[in-house]
């Protein structure tokens, strides 16, 4: 049932390729996705250089040899764009588990238990929220130190709020609809109702925070690797080929900025559109007008 | 002393907090509160059905809950099976809920959009550990789905609320109401949201699967007409208290209360010619709020027959006669 319904769903997308927008949006996105995901994980077979060794003069323009040219140490941009994407992508998806992990759990028992827990969970929640996002990830980067595990953790600091609130207010409309009062009618202990009846419902909504997430965490990182917060330098991101090329900039070098920010823009781009558009069919009321 | 009667509700009672802002709060001295249900008595035998009509705002849906206990009464004792169950937590009260079960109104607003119908219907099985492992359940599933005319059960059990009909996620929440054998079943308007026709098969269904399993009815309704398919017995309620009470017969040909008189009347005939012929007495004004309920008798605003006690003293209860007891100054004992 699950893949006749992703297929209609792609094949409808196809059709109304110009006609319906959520479908066009979340079709392109995916594809952009599927993408990028491909050459992350397919990175180290199909890079034509290994990204941290010189393979070449420095400062060389994009040609054959080297499709997006060379940085001031000779590394090959083409390879380092390609491995670039697996740490992106890498630290997002950590990012985004730790921050669900620690968002729903918390939002799930806010909104159903309620009272004081709820009211105090609320306010150190809405604390967190209401700092800049990227500022409490230095903050928190800077305590932690380098290293993909402990740069996902600062990340996730800035997105549990996220999903806290929006779990946390459905959880809270959900508790009062009948088939949770039926539920109770039946004999179910809260734990049960929380998960067989409240969870499912709240599950939908989830998915779309996730890819949303998913694009500011990519942002986050590579504005903190471009702050020198981030991986160790050898390792190949584009937030930190991004402040490395842009030494360069007054000598005209602009493949070095140019091909990491464009991957970085893509790929958000990329989850955008894919959430955008995911958020329009999931949600029944826009689904029923077509 | 044995109590003979499955349920006795005495002297219920349930006021509601009224929420206010922060400068109504001000300048407020007492809370005001909503008196849904004020002082409500009544016992249903076992095996019989008693049906509690009222129009909306009249309390009779928080009667419901309130008999099972899915709100806190604000006064008053519910008796279950001989046994006092009004102090008993909700924790205790759980292995309770596999005797006494409610079907809401809406179906589809009561089922999960996300379960399995046979899922759903399975669930109070997994709840009170009926059933020795998972295939028994199962089979147990579809022989109630076969029961509430879901045929063939098989068909249905994958399915999800939303691919079924009104009439047939009734059915399913009735299977998944009996599917624990319950003694007491509350039907809270279960049938108001269906078709007239739908309606009628499925007042038979349950007027069929009362005899099948012995269910004892609590019957909430607005509408007086699908009482005659079921109720042994009639309650009806205004403003939060039960004015009239006694057998079908009694409230139907001679219906003693103002209220109970204005609803008979109102009471659509299929006969054209007896239709225009009857007398209409439908009483002036609205329902009062129910937050100041009017002192006295609570219908007295409305009442042809007012006098002047009405205003100052809520009526006592008379039995006129074997059964049949109505709360109203016209009958009071001299």
């Amino acid at each position: 049932m699950d893949t006749k319904f992703m297929s209609q769903r792609i094949g409808k997308a196809f059709r109304k390729f110009f006609r319906s927008g959520s479908g066009k949006m979340a079709f392109v996105g995916a594809v952009i996705l599927v993408i990028f995901v491909i050459s992350a994980v397919l990175a180290p077979h199909i890079s034509p250089y290994d990204p941290t060794k010189r393979v070449g003069r420095a400062f060389t323009p994009p040609n054959s040899k080297h499709w997006f040219g060379t940085d001031n140490l000779g590394r090959d941009m083409f390879s380092r764009v390609l491995h670039g994407a697996r740490i992106a992508l890498l630290i997002a998806l950590l990012a985004v588990v730790i921050a669900s992990a620690i968002g729903i759990p918390l939002g799930l028992l806010s909104g159903y238990i309620g009272g004081p827990l709820d009211r105090v969970l609320t306010l150190v929640m809405d604390a967190i929220y209401s700092f800049p996002g990227l500022i409490l990830a230095i903050a928190v980067a800077a305590v932690l130190g380098t290293g993909i595990v402990n740069i996902a953790i600062s990340i996730a600091v800035v997105y549990a709020p996220t999903y806290f609130r929006v779990i946390r207010n459905q959880v809270a409309s959900i508790k009062s609809e009948l088939y949770v009062e039926a539920a109770r009618a039946l004999g179910a202990n809260n734990w049960t109702i929380l998960i067989k009846y409240v969870l499912p419902n709240v599950l939908p909504s989830v998915v779309v925070v996730l890819s949303m997430n998913l694009a500011d965490a990519i942002m986050t990182e590579a504005g903190l690797s471009f702050l020198g917060l981030g991986i160790a330098p050898p390792t190949p991101d584009w937030g930190y080929d991004l402040s490395n090329g842009q030494r360069f900039i007054l000598m005209n070098d602009w493949w070095m900025i140019m091909f990491p920010g464009l991957a970085i823009i893509i790929l958000v781009l990329g989850f955008s559109l894919f959430s955008e558009g995911m958020n329009e069919y999931l949600n029944p009321n826009v689904g029923q007008q077509e | 002393m044995k109590d003979s009667a499955l349920v006795a509700v005495e002297n219920l009672v349930k006021h509601f907090p009224v929420r206010m802002n922060f400068i109504q709060m001000l300048f407020t001295r007492e809370k005001k509160k909503v008196h849904a249900v004020n002082g409500v008595s009544f016992k249903i035998e076992e095996g019989q059905t008693l049906g509690l009509v009222g129009e909306s705002g009249s309390g009779k849906t928080t009667t419901g809950r309130l008999v099972l206990k899915l709100i806190e009464p604000t006064d008053g004792r519910i008796k279950f099976m001989g046994k006092d169950i009004t102090p008993l937590k909700p924790k205790e009260m759980r292995p309770l809920r596999r005797e006494m079960q409610i079907v809401f109104q809406d179906p589809l607003a009561s089922l999960n959009p996300y379960m399995k119908i046979g899922e759903a219907v399975r669930h109070p099985l997994v709840i009170h550990k009926i059933g020795r492992n998972r295939i028994q359940q199962r089979e147990m599933v579809l022989e109630m789905l076969e029961k509430v005319n879901l045929r063939p059960p098989e068909e249905f059990y994958n399915r999800y609320p939303r691919q079924i009909s009104g009439g047939q996620r009734q059915r399913v929440v009735i299977a998944r109401a009996l599917i624990t054998r319950p003694k007491f079943v509350v039907a809270d308007e279960a049938v108001a949201m269906l078709d007239v026709s739908i309606r009628s098969q499925l007042l038979k269904l349950m007027v069929d699967l009362k005899k099948e399993f012995n269910l004892t009815y609590l019957f909430i309704t607005h509408d007086l007409a699908t009482t005659k398919y079921i109720c042994d017995r009639i309650a009806v309620m205004y403003l939060g208290h039960i004015v009239e009470e006694g057998s079908f017969k009694d409230i139907y040909s001679e219906p003693a209360h103002p209220y109970t008189k204005a609803l008979i009347s109102a009471v659509p005939e299929p006969d054209p010619k007896i239709m225009k012929t009857k007398k209409k007495m439908i009483p002036s004004g609205e329902v009062p709020n129910a937050i100041e309920p009017p002192p006295g008798c609570p219908f007295h605003p409305r009442c042809p027959h007012k006098k002047a006690v009405c205003s100052r003293t809520f009526p006592e209860v008379v039995e006129i006669s074997e059964g049949h007891k109505v709360a109203c100054h016209i009958y009071a004992r001299r």
